[in-house]
């Protein structure tokens, strides 16, 4: 196997980590806006 | 006088053009008869008759005077897609078009717009399997993001020479879901696990402030964890904001349909200057196509595996549907669409659209995401 396959090995591992850590990030943050701001407050 | 003197244009003709103008053909007859992505195959496939056509004038020429006679899809290219800009105006007309509200009403949905990027990588190392070169790979893997402008970005930053079948494979494939996601879901499930009917409050209240905080935050977030991905997450975001902010819905209604319409034409036109036939008609384009379909198998069951998994540690009243999980792809709605419709064959009483539909928009976030990740991996280990 070229070396290009074991740096794009490497790459998967630390991207697909990448994304769950960004979605994990905005779900926590989702979930804290929606919390901070429910619909009530917006109408009054 | 000679015959190429008086017919150029057939005299210059290579078979590699004439397979070109039959793809292009191809292309312009699944759009109108298919269906199958009309807005970008549809000028695809005519501006890949129209630069196969020997000395067209639509690219640039030497003319026998030795004088450089400029394209003008070769200007469209240099002002539009080589310095990204055509994809990155699409972006802020597909922010203006979603809704982020169903996510709200189940966040954890959104997980599933980071497992379903699985086939990105996959079909990554296999492309570095096959023998390209790991520019090369990450940009045909991210065919696999089932999102033409991210496509387009990678390819034209790692491999401008392989942009047209890149291009080609990511809008044919997106039309192609509802025949490749199923078999793949029904492979990975049992009759079960497909009708699993999910706890979803579809009529949860978002307020405006969250709608109008939340891409914000995103853009704010994703430019300082990877700032390689904030042209892509904030012309998204920024799309978005217009949408959401209800002081500029003239300018919102003008994203979502002119704009988009604008430049959707003049993208799918200028695609078409790099599907020549010397470029084109080559081993690489079928392997890129092949790799393709992978991409988006490895996607389907990333998604499905995830929500399985998922499954283990929760509640009887929490479990999901993981067909749900295959909607974690950036092809909106039409992966949502799909999971439903298979939802609905397996219990006619089993709505699962508003969970799909929360899935897929998590998906197009995360694929934008992934886009940003190897924009900024790649070139460190390159």
């Amino acid at each position: 196997m070229s070396i290009d396959f074991y740096k794009s090995l490497e790459i998967s591992g630390i991207g697909l980590a990448g994304v769950f850590i960004f979605m994990t990030i905005f779900y926590f943050v989702s979930t804290l806006i929606d919390k901070m701001f429910p619909p009530e407050e917006d109408e009054e | 006088m000679e015959f190429s003197d008086l017919m150029p244009a057939i005299a210059g003709m290579t078979w590699q053009n004439l397979v070109m103008i039959g793809v292009g053909f191809t292309l312009v007859y699944l759009a109108i008869k298919k269906g199958f992505e009309p807005t970008l195959l549809l000028p695809m496939g005519f501006g890949a008759v129209l630069v196969n056509i020997p000395l067209t004038a639509a690219l640039t020429q030497i003319d026998p005077e030795g004088n450089v006679v400029v394209g003008a899809l070769d200007v469209f290219f240099n002002a539009g897609i080589a310095t990204e800009v055509f994809p990155l105006l699409i972006f802020i007309a597909i922010g203006a078009m979603i809704d982020f509200s169903p996510l709200f009403r189940r966040p954890s949905l959104l997980l599933f717009g980071a497992a379903a990027q699985f086939g990105i990588f996959m079909t990554m190392v296999l492309a570095a399997a096959c023998g390209f070169s790991l520019k090369e790979a990450a940009s045909i893997g991210i065919i696999g993001a089932a999102d033409g402008p991210t496509s387009i970005i990678v390819a034209t930053q790692f491999a401008k020479d392989l942009l047209g079948p890149i291009s080609v494979a990511a809008y044919s494939y997106m039309a192609l879901v509802p025949i490749i996601q199923p078999p793949v879901i029904k492979l990975l499930t049992n009759k079960k696990e497909r009708m699993i009917r999910m706890n979803f409050d579809a009529n949860k209240k978002v307020s405006r402030t969250t709608l109008i905080i939340f891409p914000m935050a995103v853009t704010a977030l994703a430019g300082i964890i990877a700032p390689s991905s904030l042209a892509l997450i904030g012309f998204l975001m920024f799309g978005n904001l217009i949408r959401e902010c209800g002081v500029l819905n003239s300018l919102s209604k003008t994203a979502q349909n002119e704009l988009a319409n604008l430049v959707t034409i003049l993208l799918g036109i200028t695609i078409a200057s790099t599907m020549t036939g010397e470029r084109f008609v080559r081993l690489d384009t079928l392997m890129i196509l092949g790799l393709g379909i992978f991409a988006f198998v490895f996607d389907t069951a990333g998604g499905v595996l995830f929500a399985k998994l998922m499954n283990k540690f929760s509640s009887e009243k929490n479990k999901i549907n993981p067909m749900i999980g295959a909607c974690g792809i950036s092809a909106f709605p039409m992966s949502a669409r799909v999971i439903h419709g298979m939802g609905l064959k397996e219990d006619p009483n089993n709505f699962l659209l508003m969970p799909a539909i929360s899935a897929n928009v998590g998906g197009q976030i995360g694929s934008v995401i992934v886009g940003g990740i190897l924009l900024m991996l790649v070139p460190l280990f390159a």
